[in-house]
């Protein structure tokens, strides 16, 4: 791997084996054997909220650990609380703790990937010094506050306001799709201080303590039936102006930051499908008896191809010089991934996939299938993640705008 | 984007990725190219010396048979640059498949005898064997007291019609074995085909008690197997590189082109066309390099070999035919006329997908080799499967 020496690598490895060993215990695969275990095959997490809290407790408990061992935050600079080695070393520690029983880390994705690479590339000294540890550390969930009812993929279009107010800012407005709202500390705002400035240049950043008065979450229920999202009212809420990342009026280039890291994070190994699901799908054609199926066969062979693509894909751009667009083909191969399992899934299980017979492994696909569309837009839609390919790698050039001033 | 757009590649290797497509600038033009594409032998011996010049044939190929002793990823860079200008040449049949065929299967009398040839250009060998997964070897070998002697026909041999060698497969009583044939010799016939691509030339060649000499070492069917996997690994290659340039030339078009007033490129309909041919050639491009990784990986397993060659072939080739596809309806009408080079990497993408094994082949193997979707019967079928 780039960046690191064969040595320095097994000798890290080794270390991190030593440490997930004593303190965890190696997963006995989550697909045993058709019939066994929980029967749900979930993509969006929408626990029983007495559930999720004892599941984020534990989870933080676990990143806690992690982090006070040495091996939260490898590639991050010491001064702020990371270990100051190869960056390439935090996929690598993540690998290996996936052969592990350990809690998900899940609830700490946005703070990890998110609002710490923006707090780094635009925060002051004083806001990296405050954040990142406890970002890494997962003692702080994130979420974040850039969508809003007017402003989808057009972002740039936040309406939600920040004004000057004593030695902060006062904000007022409405985010949506904000995952994680209700259990987070803290959030990273994108909002509109200068109305008069072109709509690209009057945004700023913050980040936003979410347990204060103003602030009202509110579950939003998706189509799963479940709430993964929720709606967030801002109301007089008070930010300190040493809250700010990046000067006033530079938010959407801290936003970009921002949205180029998830975009990353939803394709790659972090949300890859797991090998567990093509073993479902190899279950489910065994369960069916339609392993001489060639169509069976065939929809199972092209689920797996575009798995082990998307992998390769994944590990390849940690070795390239420029991987930030493959971001975008990252997930936009993810969530056609989803539908083609989903679909296949379907069309396998034919009319059983109508209604609930009671049999394991059956009916829970519907909820991956409702659960599939949802991702074509989280992170930015399908057709975002073209134009930026479309423009930013192949040099396409932009449409016509109507609200360039 | 270009050849060199590769991870893990060294300043060797790189340097190796410059020096041929400056090379292939030159001598593989699309002029060049068409006017071959119409003779009957399909390449210039001139420009073939000039490669064998510069030691091209022979990268591959150990140095104790005379080769540069380098790996197949610099062959792959190779293949990767032809595949950009459709270089005719016999680079496929004698420096990937002929040469393969002598490391893998050949015994050690025929590499030391054959490999000098082929490394430095003076010999052009032709592979005469099935290239596809289940395809019945057409051709008997009978011992006579004298030698050896082939019957049968050998179909889309590739640049068969123009060899300087023949290495046949060929069924005895003692199973598959590959033998060597001189062209020339009494009782061999061949006819060059018209092919689908122009720019890759296939022979049909009937045997009617031609003299052989046998050249295989212990246990050919593996042999053979593990050459077609490399094959397709270097097939990926120029696939990747074929698919690179038809992206590159449509989006050219398409920021050139104006109409409403506009670049077409500015519509997302052509812009999103032309983002999802990036996708799929990131795809293909990722696993050829994996592909390639494990074909010059010195411990590799014929498992991990058939794993990573049957999924590159499999994305590669489906993602050379439709950005070709899809470049050459960027192009509008234009990419419909005999003089644009649109239809020449049509042809190509075609013909590459199907040349070493179809997608349901290569879908089989993954799945055995994944233990998927097992039953009794098929695993065991799959599994002898090439």
């Amino acid at each position: 791997m780039s960046g690191v020496a064969p040595d320095e690598l097994a000798e890290f490895t080794q270390r991190a084996r030593q440490f997930l060993d004593a303190n965890a215990k190696r997963l006995v695969t989550e697909f045993a054997a058709w019939g066994q275990g929980p029967d749900r095959i979930p993509l969006l997490e929408h626990a029983d909220p007495e559930i999720e809290k004892q599941e984020l407790t534990e989870s933080r408990q676990w990143r806690q650990r992690v982090f006070d061992s040495g091996f939260g935050w490898l590639g991050g600079p010491v001064t702020y609380g990371g270990a100051g080695l190869s960056p390439v070393l935090d996929e690598v520690y993540r690998v290996l703790e996936t052969e592990y029983d350990v809690p998900g880390r899940a609830f700490f994705g946005i703070a990890r990937n998110m609002l710490a690479p923006a707090i780094l590339d635009h925060g002051s000294e004083s806001l990296k010094r405050k954040y990142l540890r406890p970002l890494f550390r997962g003692d702080l969930v994130a979420c974040q506050l850039f969508s809003e009812p007017g402003a989808g993929s057009d972002l740039a279009g936040a309406r939600t306001t920040a004004r000057r107010e004593g030695d902060g800012w006062l904000v007022n407005g409405q985010k949506v799709w904000t995952s994680y709202a209700h259990v987070a500390q803290v959030g990273e705002l994108l909002a509109r201080t200068d109305a008069s400035a072109p709509k690209h240049h009057g945004l700023t950043m913050f980040v936003l303590d979410m347990d204060q008065p103003g602030i009202d979450v509110r579950p939003l229920r998706q189509m799963t039936g479940g709430a993964h999202f929720n709606e967030v009212f801002l109301d007089n809420v008070y930010v300190p102006d040493e809250n700010r990342i990046g000067e006033p009026g530079i938010g959407w280039q801290v936003a970009r930051t921002t949205l180029t890291s998830e975009r990353g994070s939803v394709g790659s190994g972090e949300s890859t499908l797991s090998a567990p699901l093509i073993q479902r799908l190899d279950g489910l054609i065994s369960y069916l008896g339609k392993q001489d199926d060639p169509s069976a066969r065939r929809a199972l062979a092209e689920v797996l191809v575009a798995d082990r693509t998307m992998r390769l894909l994944n590990e390849q751009s940690e070795l390239r010089d420029h991987p930030g667009p493959l971001g975008s083909v990252a997930k936009l191969l993810f969530s056609r991934q989803l539908e083609r399992v989903a679909n296949t899934a379907a069309e396998l299980l034919g009319d059983e996939f109508l209604a609930d017979s009671g049999e394991w492994g059956t009916f829970a696909w519907t909820d991956f299938l409702l659960s599939a569309p949802g991702l074509r837009f989280a992170g930015g839609t399908d057709e975002i993640m073209l134009n930026i390919l479309a423009e930013g790698v192949l040099g396409l050039p932009r449409e016509p705008r109507g609200d360039t001033r | 984007m270009n050849v060199l757009d590769r991870p893990r590649l060294t300043g060797e290797q790189i340097e190796i990725g410059r020096t041929i497509t400056e090379f292939l600038a030159e001598y593989s033009s699309e002029p060049a190219v068409r006017a071959l594409m119409a003779t009957e032998a399909g390449f210039d011996p001139a420009v073939w010396s000039r490669l064998a010049d510069l030691g091209i044939p022979g990268l591959a190929v150990p140095e104790c048979y005379g080769g540069l002793g380098l790996g197949l990823t610099e062959l792959s860079l190779v293949m990767q640059a032809a595949g950009e200008v459709l270089l005719c040449a016999p680079l496929l049949s004698s420096a990937v498949l002929a040469a393969t065929v002598l490391l893998q299967v050949g015994d050690e009398s025929a590499r030391a005898e054959l490999l000098p040839g082929i490394a430095d250009g003076t010999s052009r060998l032709a592979v005469a064997a099935p290239t596809t997964p289940g395809t019945a070897v057409e051709i008997t070998a009978d011992a006579y007291a004298g030698g050896w002697s082939l019957s049968g026909r050998a179909r889309q041999v590739i640049d068969g019609a123009t060899a300087t060698g023949l290495l046949v497969a060929a069924r005895s009583t003692s199973g598959l074995g590959f033998f060597a044939v001189d062209p020339d010799a009494a009782g061999l016939s061949r006819r060059s085909l018209t092919t689908l691509d122009p720019t890759r030339k296939l022979a049909l060649i009937e045997f009617r008690e031609v003299a052989a000499r046998p050249v295989s070492g212990p246990d050919p069917v593996a042999g053979w197997t593990r050459c077609l996997d490399v094959a397709r690994s270097m097939l990926a290659a120029e696939q990747v590189g074929g698919a690179e340039r038809c992206l590159r030339t449509a989006v050219q078009y398409a920021k050139d082109r104006v109409q409403f007033g506009r670049p077409i490129g500015s519509f997302q309909a052509i812009k999103h066309t032309c983002a999802n041919m990036l996708i799929t050639l990131e795809s293909a491009r990722a696993s050829m390099v994996e592909a390639v990784r494990v074909v010059d990986s010195p411990d590799r397993q014929d498992r991990d070999l058939a794993a990573a060659a049957s999924l590159a072939a499999l994305v590669c080739s489906d993602a050379y035919f439709s950005i070709a596809s899809d470049a050459l309806h960027v192009h509008g009408g234009i990419g419909f006329t005999w003089e644009h080079s649109s239809h020449l990497y049509f042809r190509r993408a075609k013909s590459t997908q199907l040349l070493l094994g179809g997608a349901d082949q290569m879908r089989e193997r993954l799945l055995t080799m994944a233990a998927l979707a097992e039953t009794p019967g098929v695993a065991a079928s799959a599994g002898s499967a090439a």
